[in-house]
């Protein structure tokens, strides 16, 4: 005996039919909470209220407010949230059959009915519904990691190099609609002088079977703009074609600052440079100019011009000085330009 | 270095420098010939035509020079000399260890001086090479 609670939705206007069910139900159902409706309209306004009220719908395909050709179309608005199985006549099967292919999870012929039959369909149908409804909530949240991704990724073909997909990160940093993506080859994204370096990538990523990262390429928003990218690439079947899934970085900023920082330490470079070979030239001959001096080697007539000697050197310090202090404001300057 | 002929070559473009620079080489009886060079062109064109494997020469060689450095001298010489007896004393203002560095990893250079070069300093390099000369 199966003891859990199932709340069950029994749509049947034939009284003697609903009490055949409800006895079936009984045999093998400890505990039903069955709610009884014999017309559709009333079905669809119970479910409308609460659409978690019911574990399952049984619903007989000849009711007398809905047209049966109908019927299952009518069902659409909750099918996906409640299962349902279909109960029948044998005229009717082959109308029943199609109905599967609409998401109804069971058809039962009325005269086949056993109590067994009931219950297994009714478990089979909420089974495969957890499941169903598993895989949905997986499949959505694979798809909502695509499109709630902060980076832009682009999917395309292959072999055409037609876009197959892109997310909403793509669409807001490229500035293309998707159907403008989908309508485009990777090649309308690239500068048109990039072109040839892109034909060599594809021939490359065709040979690939693993992740792998590529950087030095330029991409083109729907403005114009230029950026540059660093790209993730990973090879992957899209709908049975050869396809390949990019997350695209936009680095242009990063290359910018990156530049700016080079430029800056190369001025750096050029000060150091200047304190280490510049300006202890004329130190180190003021002091090789002294040594002598000190020496007592010098002759009388020379005295004069050593006195010269030491004065231009400190002359030639002082331009040097002031040299550096210019190239060092320039550093400095710059900077605060940048922030 | 009386025993052998020892030339000296100063290479520096400070007129300054060189004149201070034999003024005390001359007066520590350096070598047997002094001459000097404004820039390593000059001085790579001088050892080309006087060089010879019986001379021992003993090179002063600035680094920051006009028209050919003193870098780009040490990469000339080497089709034509050998270590053995081209001794070269980098000499530059510079107290950067790249330099430095860069110097002692070339086998011609015997020594790194920072200017000022003193008196002093030229007595000590005198019997370092005198000793290694005798060797």
């Amino acid at each position: 005996m199966d003891r859990s609670t199932y709340r069950i939705l029994v749509v049947e206007d034939n009284p003697g039919d609903f009490l055949l069910v409800e006895e079936f139900l009984g045999e093998h159902l400890s505990s039903t909470e069955l709610t009884h409706v014999t017309k559709f309209k009333a079905a669809k306004a119970l479910i409308a209220e609460g659409i978690d009220d019911f574990d399952i719908v049984l619903l007989d395909l000849s009711l007398p407010d809905v047209d049966k050709e109908d019927l299952i179309a009518e069902t659409r608005g909750f099918i996906k949230s409640i299962p349902v199985i279909i109960l029948t006549g044998y005229t009717d099967q082959d109308y029943a059959v199609k109905s599967l292919a609409h998401g109804v999870s069971d058809y039962l012929i009325k005269d086949t009915i056993t109590a067994l039959v009931l219950y297994k369909s009714v478990v089979y149908a909420l089974e495969r519904h957890r499941f169903l409804t598993s895989l949905r909530e997986s499949e959505r949240r694979y798809m909502d990691l695509f499109q709630l991704s902060p980076a832009p990724i682009l999917v395309y073909d292959l072999n055409t190099l037609q876009f197959l997909d892109v997310n909403t990160a793509a669409v807001q940093h490229y500035g293309y609609s998707k159907e403008e993506f989908l309508a485009m080859t990777i090649r309308e994204i690239r500068p048109e002088n990039d072109i040839p370096k892109l034909e060599k990538a594809i021939e490359e990523a065709r040979e690939k079977t693993e992740r792998y990262f590529t950087r030095g390429f330029r991409h083109r928003k729907k403005n114009g703009e230029i950026i540059d990218v660093e790209l993730t690439s990973n090879p992957i079947v899209f709908d049975g074609n050869r396809a390949e899934i990019v997350l695209a970085t936009d680095v242009t900023e990063k290359l910018l600052q990156l530049k700016a920082i080079e430029e800056q330490n190369k001025r750096l470079r050029d000060i150091a440079w200047t304190q280490s070979h510049v300006v202890r030239a004329p130190v180190a001959r003021l002091m090789g100019l002294v040594d002598m001096i000190k020496s007592g080697q010098l002759e009388e007539a020379d005295q004069v011009k050593f006195l010269e000697y030491l004065y231009e050197s400190a002359e030639e310090i002082d331009e040097i000085i002031k040299g550096i202090v210019d190239a060092s404001q320039t550093v400095f300057n710059s900077e605060e330009d940048e922030h | 270095m009386s025993t052998k002929n020892c030339q000296t070559m100063v290479v520096d473009d400070d007129p300054i420098y060189t004149m201070l620079m034999k003024k005390m080489l001359e007066s520590n009886s350096f070598g047997s010939s002094l001459n000097d060079f404004s820039n390593g062109q000059t001085a790579l064109e001088f050892l080309r035509e006087n060089y010879q494997t019986d001379t021992i020469f003993i090179i002063f060689l600035d680094i920051n020079m006009p028209v050919l450095d003193g870098w780009e001298f040490l990469d000339k010489i080497a089709d034509f000399t050998t270590p053995e007896n081209t001794l070269v004393l980098m000499v530059s203002s510079s107290i950067d260890q790249s330099d430095m560095d860069r110097a002692n990893s070339n086998c011609y250079v015997i020594k790194y001086l920072a200017k000022p070069v003193l008196s002093s300093t030229l007595v000590e390099l005198k019997a370092q090479i005198e000793s290694r000369v005798a060797s």
